[in-house]
């Protein structure tokens, strides 16, 4: 069950290497790195804000401010980690305006972070009976942004902890609890082994 | 190598390498896992736990399109020179500006305005001529809020209460309302929203709309879209959109008055296209019913029974559409 998968984590060495030309200015090793992170920034930002074409306007800005700052830019150790909390930090931000704008009401600091994991659209599209599952499915509404989006980031960005910790401006140690509860709420499932022969792989 | 042997569930599931194997991320010719698991058959439990534990916490949703990727990158690459330095130049303009004692108005004028926002608290209906020329009919009671950007990448405003949208066309600024939560996108037509607490309807008058919500819906990953054209609106009303047709449809075209002994496929083709509304019936049930009759200022749906009850049949307004069912005619 081999599938072929379109986009590969680079190698941490050449990653290097595009940011070094990147910031000397060299358009084309920007280009590449643009194009190797956008799909999976995109997929990020649209969990925060789900008009698609308001995330890609904040990338394009964001950057666009990475290419006019780069002189000025450290040599970032994870260059991804580094582009996912900016996104992050952009999208609310705009995010916050935007919502003014567009409703008259007052906006809180609240922020939005949807995803759907591959366990609750199963659990939902077959309107499970078995009352494990109806309870484990009662038990994955629960989860909260914070864990959604720590498990979105461990799990579907690969991020490590201290990773998830710097693009969510948390503690280290917060950023493990958060996954480690979703994980605990899960584990002890026996039927899960089952799943797997069900469950559609990620495409 | 690390010490696999000794790895529980937990240690598999945070492992990466395992992962990218789970997920067919790793590179055709690497066989370590199959073979590793086929050397400990001890562990079959775990690994099968961990594989459902990482299947499972995967995002339910769609790749993105390289197309649209594509563009966008080619966007970003377009655009990297030309705004170098707008902003210092902007700066250091605008000090110049003001220390040449040119007054404030000067910038008003030469600058893009700031969000506006227009209320009608008059019992009448008031008209608005936005920057592009785009008309505003706003009704009483109704709020229009005008983006500070407006016109500069796209025409936004955001609506609470009643209008009627006469947009200027330009298909490179696509003019947006946010009314609810629904969000009407247009180049260039005419349609009525009105905005209620609990209920949203867009009416198209003319050319073509395109309405999505601002929220998910649960179970979707992606905003869903409707299109709709002239006579068709869209009601979103405790959560759900249906599309279906405007209360009074109105002529698109001139109108064909008299009927004698037509048959009434071809009455139906010619009121389909009258009014640009889709009309769907079986040809070959109905092909030997006749219908006479002369129209005057009758609506559509006025006409449509009449026709039907000559021909003893019904019809429905489905998803935009008009759908007749009817027996053969002898």
């Amino acid at each position: 069950m081999q599938r072929t998968h379109t986009q590969e984590y680079p190698h941490q060495a050449n990653e290097a290497v595009l940011w070094k030309a990147f910031k000397e200015g060299d358009r084309a090793a920007f280009a590449e790195l643009v194009e190797l992170y956008y799909p999976q920034l995109l997929n990020y930002g649209v969990r925060f804000q789900r008009d698609r074409e308001f995330v890609k306007d904040c990338l394009h800005d964001l950057l666009l401010e990475l290419w006019n700052r780069r002189q000025r830019l450290d040599d970032v150790h994870v260059v991804k980690v580094y582009l996912l909390k900016s996104l992050r930090r952009k999208v609310l931000k705009e995010s916050t305006r935007l919502k003014w704008f567009r409703e008259a009401h007052e906006v809180s600091d609240d922020y939005a972070f949807e995803v759907q994991f591959a366990i609750e659209t199963y659990l939902i599209s077959r309107e499970v009976q078995h009352e494990d599952l109806v309870r484990l499915r009662t038990r994955l509404e629960r989860l909260t942004k914070r864990q959604r989006e720590a498990i979105y980031l461990r799990f579907y960005q690969d991020l490590d902890y201290d990773a998830i910790a710097g693009v969510m401006s948390i503690q280290v140690h917060s950023a493990v609890n958060l996954v480690y509860e979703a994980l605990k709420l899960l584990r002890r499932n026996w039927f899960l082994s089952l799943l797997i022969w069900i469950l559609p792989l990620n495409p | 190598m690390k010490n696999y042997s000794q790895f529980d569930t937990e240690d598999f599931v945070q492992d990466p390498y395992f992962r990218k194997w789970v997920l067919g991320k790793l590179p055709p010719g690497d066989s370590f896992w199959p073979t590793w698991q086929s050397a400990h058959p001890g562990r079959q439990e775990q690994l099968e736990e961990a594989r459902s534990l990482v299947v499972a916490l995967q995002p339910d949703d769609r790749p993105a399109d390289p197309d649209e990727v594509r563009l966008a990158v080619q966007d970003i690459m377009n655009d990297l020179d030309d705004r170098r330095r707008p902003f210092p130049l902007l700066r250091i303009a605008a000090g110049l500006l003001l220390l040449a004692g040119l007054g404030w108005w000067v910038w008003t004028a030469l600058l893009p305005p700031g969000s506006r926002e227009e209320v009608n608290r008059s019992a009448l209906p008031r008209k608005i001529q936005l920057a592009d020329g785009t008309r505003v009919t706003l009704s009483p009671n109704s709020r229009l809020k005008i983006s500070e950007h407006y016109g500069q990448k796209k025409r936004e405003v955001s609506l609470t209460g009643e209008a009627f949208f006469d947009v200027v066309r330009n298909p490179e600024k696509p003019f947006l309302v946010y009314a609810g939560n629904l969000v009407t996108k247009v180049l260039g037509t005419s349609f009525t929203i009105r905005a209620t607490d609990d209920r949203v309807s867009v009416a198209v008058r003319t050319g073509k709309v395109t309405v999505y919500r601002t929220e998910k819906k649960p179970g979707s990953a992606l905003s869903e879209e409707m299109i709709l054209l002239p006579n068709q609106q869209a009601v979103m009303e405790k959560a759900s959109l249906v599309k279906t047709l405007v209360e009074e449809p109105v002529l698109l075209e001139s109108p064909v008055e008299r009927f004698a002994e037509t048959p009434v496929n071809e009455v139906f083709h010619r009121l389909e296209k009258a009014y640009g509304i889709r009309i769907l019936f079986e040809e070959d049930q109905l092909k030997d019913c006749n219908f006479t009759a002369t129209f005057t200022r009758e609506s559509l749906f006025d006409k449509l029974s009449f026709v039907c009850e000559t021909i003893q049949a019904r019809y429905e307004v489905v998803d935009g559409q008009i759908v007749i069912d009817g027996a053969k005619c002898r």
